[in-house]
């Protein structure tokens, strides 16, 4: 076990090391030099040496990839040029906003998609299974930011239900205000037993979720339902079902068991599909986290920020992915001589 | 699967298309996905109007007879815009898929047929490539080149072409082995030969299936980019760029979002139809899981 | 045991939570709230120069205030009580006035407005240039200003300036510029800041001491939401989420008006827009080229459909309600047949026939009106690129010749009401471009406007005329495409009163306005 959670360490040590070669590489082909990206057109002489001098640039391409490195290692991504302020501060500011969002879209889409999966798999061609592979199929065909605004049409337009944009109600947080323990807003206006808050943030949450929910149900249907399907076909179920055991407890107790496994793996690809997904549903609901700050960063030519969420969001989604292995290899025994 | 080399290539076809011409969505599919090529095709006959055409007169338009799809702001017509964007959206379809081949597959082909040291290299490299959450690389490509629809288009295929290396190189590792490339060799045939004549051909089809699939997915992607204003600019129509211009009104004229998003939804819907069609005929791997 | 309880209180409510609430309405009547559409970027005082006059005003105060052009005196009193010049112009002085508080509980007295001044002139940014003819200030006693010019100067007009004229506190000043970006203020107007979510609010709250004083109408707070789109501020008026906002598209109005607790309003404004072309990139370098550009432009229907009767066709760079405006001057006349035929006199290659074009992305009006020309100009054989985006990015690319577009976008407004503002801001010589976007180096022009500006205070009729001539300049030149004299477009909600234009100052007073009960 534990040489191979080292073996999948350095793994993924190595494969940070390329995400960062490119994310270097992406910093040197600019066009235009790598100051003028890094502080707008019109810096002051002080500004364009002290940069120089911070980049490396006056050495070998070799050792400002080193610069690189260390610098992105002290977690210093530069300074945003819309912002002012260090990236990194930025992105610790909005991180929980996209935490927020993606743990709360990662549960309902789970909640939903396995089961709705898992069904169409046993019954195979009912009207559940049919059900599913549309949604299924269908799913995957709208556009995030598509759903989102049609979304924002029924709910805020039409019904007048929910809020159009943003995470809280201004005036809640300002008469209402409450600690900020974890930073979501949830958890903190809950433990707070601050409810107005609490209502407000969930109302406001509850938009950008469905949109999220509803652009990668159908991943996980899809995948629930094959894993599933692999299950069901895979000899000691057959077995099971010629020793006349009843199929109720082959599909919901053994078949099911077996696919709680992979359903680690449903888990890291919908998390990534998440994160960049989290980059259209922020712009689109103005959600005060990192896909939205990309997206202004973007607009802005906010070279520095755009690298830095790059780069975070890559690691992060490594990290889920590393998780996801290690709790495999852990819960899978079969998988450890492998 | 070695038996995939022997049974001759159009034979197969024939036999696929038999099975899938019997599966009404893959049907509906190719239904739908021709309307997609007709319009793209002769856009500038079908459209009733000139696309680009300003017309204060008539803005924002609901739908009716004189302007089924409505106009938007500037009084164009939204039908002769969706129109003329199914051209944009499959120039983007090919021209990123063309270019994640045209990388992906002698990634693939190299790694497969050397195998050893190379094949771990090149193998690490495409992860590298799939260690960004969806997205995220075209974004950090289009921040690095500039904005504009063929920089997004490009970067989408940097992002893509990982599967395609995958893909080609399982496909070269399960003949690389067989009787007939050893005797090819053993006559002295150049590897080079060998990997175009006897490997690649191995691969078509899984390739074929994967970028049906695909197409739907870069068409998305594009929309999505030029959404958040990275990808197409006016004067190209490009339907996700429509539904990002939309933005400032929809809510209170539904049209001018609706039919564009909408156009982006048949169209991905068609094509995933297609490729859940050939997947399950072709590659016989997948049969029977959605 | 506790939290266990709150979570199971937590899961209750998460299930039947009803998502009923919409508008959060819980806008207390002492509450207004403004859509603002940018965060405020230079919270010093004596920095900022862009979209930070809603705070600014309500925060801050001048010494005098300018007043809408219909009132019969042209200054309201307000950190000075009175003030006189002497015979020569060269010296003013000011009489302030007594017992006032900065916000931080410092006084304010002339030793205060001095450093202000002299603070705001020191650290050259934003709008210090007001106060170039400023030679010295004296401080007689606590409460009496002097300031001395070296040429004779309007510091009446100056010292009520939007930009550059604002008192603060000493004590807040030490801490610098940092201190300000933070989110920190220390004036001495009604309203002091009490939060700033960057990117989303300023939330500004009743300053107890403050000297007007403070009646029960008053509203005791002010939000400015952070909105920079123009739908969402509509959508936020309409649900009462916001009182007042700030970026009406022009094709809402009427839509607005339609509902009875709205008030959607044109108010007269000294803003007007132009597309600046520049002269030294190619192909506008070329004067036909770029005449042709200003007759491939629809004036009538920018004016008429994309700003939907809010604007009026523009003459010249000075908006004709403003004093020294040239009535002499034609507008280009909208004639792509002539449009052509320039651009083939201009000689220009017909492959270099492009052009590039930026503008502020989120602005309806100029994605409408570049869409109309870009249509145009393909009908004349000149592709026009467009670039849109957010200001800071395109103001930053233009300055640059290397990276900057052939057309830029501009809506100017006056610092204080003079023609030299947009003549000398617009388009005289820079070395380094701040907006003479245009990049226009013309010394004959330069020297024109140089003299009308010093005889500003002498001979008016002289400057006037100079004035003119220097605007015929501008036309005969095709230094920018001139087109909109603007109507501000303000919508709020209907029972807000008290309401006040004044186009001098691109803002609400919110001491000054109440909610009809």
């Amino acid at each position: 076990m534990a040489r191979y959670v080292a073996h999948r360490l350095l793994m993924m040590v190595g494969i940070l090391f390329g995400v960062l070669i490119i994310t270097f590489g992406l910093s040197r082909v600019l066009p235009g030099s790598p100051v003028e990206m890094m502080l707008g057109a019109k810096p002051t002489q002080e500004q364009i040496a002290e940069a120089r001098d911070r980049l490396g640039l006056n050495e070998t391409l070799p050792e400002q990839f080193l610069i690189y490195l260390k610098n992105a290692a002290r977690g210093d991504f530069g300074t945003s040029l819309r912002t002012g302020q260090p990236v990194t501060r930025d992105i610790a500011n909005r991180a929980s906003a996209t935490v927020e969002l993606v743990v709360v879209s990662l549960g309902l889409s789970l909640l939903f998609g396995l089961p709705l999966g898992v069904i169409s798999a046993v019954r195979q061609d009912s009207w559940v299974d049919h059900a599913a592979r549309a949604v299924s199929i269908a799913g995957v065909a709208l556009p995030a930011f598509f759903i989102g605004m049609l979304l924002q049409m029924l709910f805020y337009g039409t019904l007048e239900w929910l809020p159009l944009q943003a995470r809280i109600g201004a005036e809640v947080l300002l008469d209402h205000p409450f600690e900020t323990v974890t930073g979501l807003y949830l958890v903190d206006t809950a433990l707070d037993g601050n409810w107005i808050a609490f209502k407000s943030a969930a109302s406001h949450l509850a938009l950008p979720v469905l949109t999220m929910t509803l652009a990668t149900i159908a991943i996980v249907t899809r995948n629930a339902r094959a894993m599933m399907v692999d299950v069901l076909g895979e000899d000691y179920i057959l077995t099971s079902r010629a020793y006349g055991i009843p199929a109720r407890t082959i599909h919901y107790r053994y078949a099911l068991k077996a696919t709680l496994i992979p359903v680690l793996t449903v888990v890291g690809l919908t998390f990534g599909y998440m994160l960049g997904g989290s980059v259209v549903v922020e712009y689109v609901f103005d959600w005060p986290g990192l896909g939205g700050y990309v997206v202004g960063a973007l607009i802005n030519n906010d070279f520095p920020a755009v690298m830095g969420v790059t780069l975070v969001l890559a690691t992060a989604y490594l990290m889920i992915n590393l998780a996801v292995d290690l709790a495999y290899h852990l819960v899978d025994p079969r998988l450890r001589r492998s | 699967m070695s038996s995939v080399a022997m049974v001759s290539e159009p034979g197969r076809w024939r036999t696929a298309w038999h099975l899938m011409s019997r599966n009404p969505l893959f049907v509906a599919g190719v239904v739908v996905f021709a309307v997609v090529i007709v319009c793209a095709l002769f856009a500038p006959w079908l459209a009733p109007y000139e696309p680009n055409a300003i017309n204060f007169a008539d803005k924002l338009v609901p739908p009716g007879l004189a302007h089924p799809f409505g106009t938007d702001d500037l009084g164009r017509d939204i039908l002769s815009r969706v129109i003329h964007g199914a051209r944009t959206s499959l120039v983007i379809g090919i021209t990123v898929l063309a270019i994640a081949l045209v990388l992906g597959i002698p990634i693939g082909l190299l790694a497969g047929y050397y195998g050893g040291r190379l094949d771990s290299l090149l193998m690490r490299l495409t992860d590298v490539f799939l260690a960004f959450p969806p997205l995220l690389l075209p974004i950090a490509i289009t921040a690095a080149l500039g904005a504009g629809l063929f920089n997004a288009m490009l970067a989408l295929a940097v992002s893509w072409f990982p599967w395609y290396a995958r893909i080609v190189r399982g496909a070269v590792l399960r003949v690389r082995g067989e009787r007939y490339i050893d005797a090819a060799r053993a006559m002295g045939a150049k590897d080079m030969w060998i990997m175009t004549r006897h490997a690649l051909p191995n691969s078509t089809t899984p390739v074929f299936v994967q970028a049906s699939m695909d197409f739907g997915y870069t068409i998305l992607a594009a929309a999505s980019l030029s959404f958040i204003g990275i990808g197409a600019r006016p004067p190209t129509i490009e339907w996700g760029l429509m539904v990002a211009l939309s933005r400032t009104k929809f809510l209170d004229y539904w049209w001018i979002a609706a039919f564009p998003g909408a156009a982006i939804f048949f169209t991905v819907l068609a094509v995933n139809l297609i490729g859940d069609g050939l997947r399950d005929v072709l590659d016989p791997r997948y049969r029977g899981r959605s | 045991m506790i939290l266990l309880s709150r979570l199971k209180r937590l899961l209750a409510l998460a299930l039947v939570l009803p998502f009923a609430a919409a508008g959060t309405a819980l806008a207390a009547t002492n509450t207004v709230t403004y859509a603002h559409y940018g965060d405020i970027k230079d919270w010093d005082p004596a920095v900022a120069f862009s979209l930070e006059v809603p705070m600014l005003v309500n925060v801050y105060e001048p010494l005098l205030w300018y007043n809408p052009p219909e009132d019969d005196e042209r200054f309201t009193p307000a950190l000075a009580e009175s003030w006189s010049k002497s015979e020569d112009g060269k010296s003013w002085t000011f009489n302030l006035r007594q017992g006032v508080k900065f916000h931080d509980g410092t006084d304010f007295n002339a030793a205060a407005a001095k450093a202000s001044i002299e603070r705001t002139m020191e650290l050259k940014q934003g709008a210090y240039y007001i106060w170039s003819a400023v030679e010295s200030i004296e401080t007689p006693d606590d409460h009496t200003l002097v300031i001395n010019t070296g040429e004779p100067a309007p510091i009446d007009l100056i010292a009520s300036s939007q930009y550059g004229a604002y008192m603060y506190s000493p004590a807040a000043a030490e801490q610098g510029t940092d201190w300000f970006n933070q989110g920190n203020a220390a004036g001495t107007g009604p309203y002091h800041v009490r939060q700033w979510v960057q990117g989303q609010q300023v939330v500004l709250e009743k300053f107890d001491d403050y000297w007007g004083g403070w009646t029960d109408r008053n509203f005791d707070r002010v939000i400015l939401k952070i909105v920079t789109e123009n739908a969402t501020q509509v959508q936020m008026l309409k649900s009462g989420e916001a009182d007042f906002i700030s970026l009406v598209p022009a094709d809402s109005m009427e839509s607005l008006n339609a509902e009875p607790d709205l008030e959607a309003t044109l108010l007269p404004s000294w803003k007007n827009s132009q597309f600046l072309i520049n002269v030294q990139k190619a192909p506008t370098d070329n004067l036909k080229f770029r005449q042709a550009l200003t007759h491939a432009w629809d004036y009538e229907s920018v004016v008429k459909n994309v700003y939907a009767g809010s604007a009026e066709v523009a003459a010249g760079v000075i908006p004709a309600t403003m004093w020294g405006h040239n009535d002499d001057l034609a507008t280009p006349e909208f004639d792509l047949e002539k449009a052509k035929q320039l651009v083939e006199e201009s000689g220009v290659p017909k492959d270099q026939r492009k052009v590039t074009m930026a503008y502020i992305g989120t602005s309806e009006e100029y994605k409408n009106a570049a869409l109309l020309f870009q249509e145009n100009c393909r009908q004349i054989g000149v592709e026009v690129e467009l670039k849109p985006g957010p200001w800071g990015t395109i103001w930053d690319a233009a300055k640059n010749l290397d990276t900057a577009p052939n057309l830029q976008s501009m809506t100017w407004w006056p610092t204080y009401p003079t023609p030299s503002d947009w003549l000398i801001g617009l388009f005289r010589t820079e070395e380094n471009a701040l907006f003479n976007l245009s990049h226009y180096a013309n010394p004959e022009f330069d020297a024109l406007v140089d003299k009308a500006t010093t005889l500003e205070a002498s001979d008016r009729e002289e400057a006037i005329r100079l004035y003119g001539e220097a605007q015929q300049m501008l036309i005969d030149d095709a230094t920018a495409i001139f087109y909109a004299d603007i109507k501000s477009r303000v919508a709020r909600r209907a029972d807000i009163g008290g309401l006040r234009v004044n186009p001098a100052y691109n803002a609400v007073f919110f001491h000054r306005i109440h909610r009809e009960e």
